[in-house]
């Protein structure tokens, strides 16, 4: 070991600046590398999991962040270290991209702690991830419009962990949990009874009791006060989801019902749509918590929601719905709502719509609710005269504007005509899905239904299933339509496994609509007459964008929707990770030599991790652009594989020689590394033709690629370093935009054998480069290596065999190395990829993949011949 | 190869044990604690060539003993090891001086690596 660090560092000898130790030194050049192949592991891992539909959870997003944030600090900490902290601007680059990273995958830190309970008046926007979304924005709206917000307040994220620590609560809800499928649609009904009752007995720690009992006694109203309990859900370390509807909110509750209340809205967090919900999101139970939002009662005369920008074919407008009594029955289907569109410029009703309701609810006698029938005289009113749908509206766009964004609210009039705000939210996607393009009728096909509204975009079929009841839910298979008269937002258990939603109420803005956009489960509602039309068992098209329902199965229609990406789509964790990913993935350095730039350009943590590790062998071997130094220990390799590399014997890698001139294969005493040359450099490979490109991966690649001017040359890439002893081989390569690394040992003791491959990266898109690895591990897989593959990095390994075999693995490796070469752009399809494989395998090394292939099955070449 | 000499912290012995239980399978000689002051009290009294660290703990927590050891025992390189993954916390341990930034779940082989690497043999 002294030996060869002797021989390595001799040169270093004569540097003047302070640096640390040798054997610092080589610590640190050792680290740089591992923490290269650690970081750019990440790298992939990020990569496939934003390509991929699997559902991402918010740990999983961190892990990946951290993992790569860590590793690439860590490359940037060595390489200061060992050049005695020459660059210090690297580090300082790190800390600003760092910080950037951070913020956006990273709670801010909680400047204040908080009780159990918080009054709303104190409650703002800062305190979010303690109290919910839902509490903090009605916080923040009080402060805005004196007034006009009911007096209350919020129960906390402590308050909510008190309580799941409270006799284990969490630990044992998490054991019923454990293993559920969001699939498995009576598994959630059984585990969501089971936990529900869990809850809704669980003991409420006594503090708490009484902190949520002196909140209620701080609040006006005296012994008739009654309250609305409401959900206002947390998320912990990712973006808020909407689970529009899927948690209860308790209204007109008495003043020592509040703990209970406080219980059931926990207990909702369980409901069986929620957990499906979160399941079917890849959201952790643990992840989420439940805060509660308490309001003093409003006793409606109208109530409803408002957003304060939609699209209409005039511009965009407020849109605001009304029904009367309390406000639930305008999102939760059972009544179609009175419309008003109103001009914010212009302060007036531009235009409203009587929409039909024949029953409401109100505050029951003692608590609770009761629905009662509209009565007949004032059914053909509306529910709210313009001049109250302007004062609703005023409200809205003052806080629209003190907010700086578009909202959607609740709100409410009582019967002394006072207008209350219940809830603001910053817009939901409805405003965007209203504006995007309808389709017209497919002519010829036979229309069932040819009225109603696009809830929810795109076509499906299935046979029709009639649900009303939780009984229906259990019954319902899947991939059916759902045929219904309520747009309930119980029903959102079962879009996860639905063809289409048809309801005979409903609006675009109700939360099982919003649910239905979210899963992209398509959704028609107000077609006034679904359940009577439609019958059980009978297969329809549904084409919700044409707002139709065709008999049979209308493949036109279907054809024409984009299909279906599935449920993960609108996953908000993975819409995290790839709106972190611009500031981590990205690799904007093109050129070669850290020398040749600054360090200020980098703008990712890619480019920080390509800067430190040519900055760090750059550091190693001083290499610049200068041919090899005298005294050096590292040789350029003269070889027809056009692939610069320089030789670092370690000792007896090398035949002894005198001079320092460049070195032939001939003088190369490493077995393994004379295995892997074998394979490199074996005739039948076409290492210096180009591969045939489809053009658009030409274009691509040309866009990503810097072609070498120095086309006598035909150099791929960097110089390629190769580590070796007699026994030992580590040859790390940049060819193009990939990055591989060859570690093997071959000796007589078998435990001490083994043969490692890694393989990363390329010119072209990362499908096709993934298509490459793909290709890489199945030709390896054929060989008996171990694989392992994320994306387009591919590591394969194989141990423990006799020199003979290792050799042959070693050669194989190198063909594989010179087959896949500049592959990926000629990897079109995965269809190709097989192609490609098929000839290896029949020792067809020189197989080119043409237009002519595409006819026939595929394996025609020139030079076909079983291999070595 | 010499024997490593291993401190494991983590206030979760469910982990902890079995996890110590694989490394000694592999030669290494791990000594477990379960808290920031029992880890204190061990390294008064044994020598160790490397310390695996929890940075979640109650008490004292990982990046407080990371501090505690740097000073009182800077020969000792410590691994921290987490499972809760944070971009802030993992580069600030790694300021204050850590080896390596681990999360949980780790697989053997790649805590085995770098239990080797930090205490400066060779990784394989």
């Amino acid at each position: 070991m002294a030996n060869w660090i002797a021989r390595v560092f001799g040169f270093f000898g004569q540097e003047k600046h302070s640096l640390p130790d040798l054997d610092v030194r080589i610590g640190c050049f050792r680290e740089v590398l591992h923490a290269n192949n650690a970081a750019l592991g990440f790298l992939a891992g990020i990569q496939e999991a934003i390509e991929e539909g699997r559902p991402l959870s918010a740990a999983q997003v961190r892990r990946l962040v951290a993992g790569i944030t860590s590793q690439t600090y860590r490359m940037v900490s060595n390489l200061n270290r060992m050049t005695g902290d020459r660059y210090r601007a690297v580090l300082s680059r790190f800390h600003d991209i760092k910080a950037r990273v951070a913020r956006r995958v990273e709670l801010p830190p909680t400047l204040k702690p908080v009780g159990y309970v918080v009054p709303l008046k104190e409650v703002d926007p800062s305190l979010a991830e303690m109290v919910g979304q839902k509490s903090a924005y009605l916080g923040e709206a009080g402060r805005i419009l004196q007034g006009h917000v009911p007096p209350g307040f919020a129960t906390t994220l402590p308050a909510y962990r008190a309580f799941m620590e409270t006799d284990g609560l969490g630990d044992r809800i998490s054991r019923v949990m454990e293993g559920l499928s969001s699939e498995d649609v009576a598994a959630c009904f059984q585990v969501s009874a089971r936990v529900t009752q869990m809850v809704e007995s669980a003991t409420v720690p006594n503090e708490l009791v009484r902190s949520i009992q002196d909140a209620v006694a701080a609040l006006p109203g005296g012994p008739s006060l009654r309250l609305a309990v409401r959900s206002s859900a947390l998320q912990e370390g990712g973006p808020e989801m909407s689970f529009a509807g899927q948690y209860r909110s308790l209204l007109n509750i008495r003043p020592d019902g509040v703990v209970d209340a406080f219980r059931r809205v926990v207990a909702s967090k369980y409901s069986p749509q929620a957990i499906t919900y979160r399941l079917g999101r890849g959201y952790t139970d643990a992840e989420a918590a439940m805060c509660c939002c308490v309001l003093t009662m409003v006793d409606a005369a109208a109530a409803g929601v408002l957003y304060s920008s939609f699209p209409t074919s005039a511009g965009n407008k407020t849109l605001l719905q009304a029904v009367r009594g309390l406000g639930l029955s305008a999102v939760d289907g059972s009544a179609q709502p009175d419309t008003f569109t109103l001009d914010q410029e212009a302060r007036r009703v531009l235009d409203s719509r009587r929409g039909v309701q024949s029953s409401l609810l109100r505050p029951g006698p003692v608590e609770g609710t009761q629905r009662v029938p509209v009565a007949e005289e004032s059914s053909g009113d509306s529910a709210l005269t313009p001049d109250q749908a302007l004062q609703v509206a005023d409200l809205a766009w003052r806080l629209e504007s003190a907010l700086g964004l578009a909202i959607d609210v609740e709100w409410a009039i009582d019967r002394e005509e006072r207008v209350f705000i219940l809830q603001v939210r910053p817009l939901s996607d409805v405003a965007e899905h209203a504006a995007k393009p309808r389709k017209g009728r497919i002519a010829g096909e036979r229309a069932l239904i040819e009225r109603g509204a696009r809830a929810s975009g795109g076509a499906g079929a299935g046979a029709v299933c009639h649900v009303e009841t939780d009984l229906d839910i259990l019954r319902c298979p899947p991939g059916v339509v759902i045929v219904t008269r309520e747009a309930n937002p119980r029903f959102a258990v079962l879009l996860p496994r639905t063809a289409a939603v048809v309801a005979d109420m409903g609006e675009v803005t109700s939360h099982l609509a919003t649910v239905a956009r979210e899963l992209q489960v398509p959704a028609l509602f107000a077609t006034r007459s679904a359940t009577e039309t439609l019958r059980d068992g009978e297969m329809v098209t549904v084409d919700a964008d044409a707002e139709v329902v065709y008999a049979g199965r209308v493949e036109a229609a279907l054809a024409a929707t984009a299909p279906r990406s599935g449920k993960g789509t609108r996953d908000p964790h993975r819409e995290l990770l790839r709106s972190v990913s611009d500031l981590i993935t990205p690799l904007t350095l093109r050129n070669r030599l850290a020398s040749s730039y600054s360090p200020r350009k980098c703008k990712t943590l890619h480019d920080l991790i390509r800067f430190c590790h040519q900055a760090t062998i750059e550091a190693m071997f001083d290499l610049g652009d200068s041919a090899v130094r005298k005294g050096q220990p590292l040789r350029r390799l003269v070889s027809e594989v056009p692939i610069d590399c320089r030789i670092f014997d370690l000792g007896g890698g090398l035949k002894p020689r005198d001079d320092q001139q460049d070195v032939t294969m001939e003088e190369v005493a490493c077995k393994p590394m004379i295995a892997l040359w074998r394979g490199m450099t074996d005739p039948r490979l076409h290492w210096r033709k180009l591969r045939p490109v489809s053009l658009r991966g030409f274009m691509s690649a040309l866009v990503q690629y810097n072609f070498d001017d120095d086309a006598t040359m035909r150099r791929l890439g960097e110089p390629s370093y190769a580590f070796v002893t007699a026994e030992y081989l580590n040859l790390n390569s940049r060819i193009g935009y990939h990055f591989s690394t060859v570690d093997a040992r071959i000796c007589d003791t078998l435990e001490s054998n083994y043969a490692s491959f890694r393989f990363v990266g390329g010119a072209t898109g990362i499908e096709q480069r993934s298509r490459r690895a793909t290709l890489i591990q199945r030709l390896l897989d054929a060989r008996g290596f171990e694989t392992d593959r994320r994306a387009d990095l591919i590591n394969a390994r194989l141990r423990y065999r006799p020199p003979a075999e290792m050799e042959e693995a070693l050669f194989h490796i190198g063909l594989v190395m010179g087959y896949v070469n500049h592959l990926d752009m000629a990897l079109s399809s995965d269809a190709v990829v097989s192609a490609y494989e098929e000839a290896f395998l029949l020792g067809n090394y020189d197989f080119e993949w043409g237009e002519d292939n595409e006819q026939e099955s595929g394996v025609r070449g020139t030079g076909g011949r079983k291999g070595a | 190869m010499a024997d490593l000499r291993l401190l494991f912290v983590d206030d979760e012995v469910e982990f902890l044990e079995p996890m110590a239980e694989r490394l000694r399978r592999r030669q290494i000689s791990c000594t477990t604690a379960q808290s920031g002051d029992r880890a204190l009290e061990a390294l008064k009294q044994e020598q160790f060539d490397c310390a695996v660290v929890d940075v979640k703990m109650p008490g004292m927590d990982g990046l407080d003993l990371l501090r505690r050891m740097r000073q009182d025992y800077p020969g000792v390189p410590v691994i921290l090891l987490t499972g809760h993954a944070s971009v802030e916390l993992g580069v600030q341990g790694l300021e204050l001086g850590a080896f390596e930034y681990l999360m949980k779940p780790v697989d053997l082989d790649e805590l085995l690596d770098a239990v080797r690497r930090s205490a400066g043999q060779k990784a394989r």
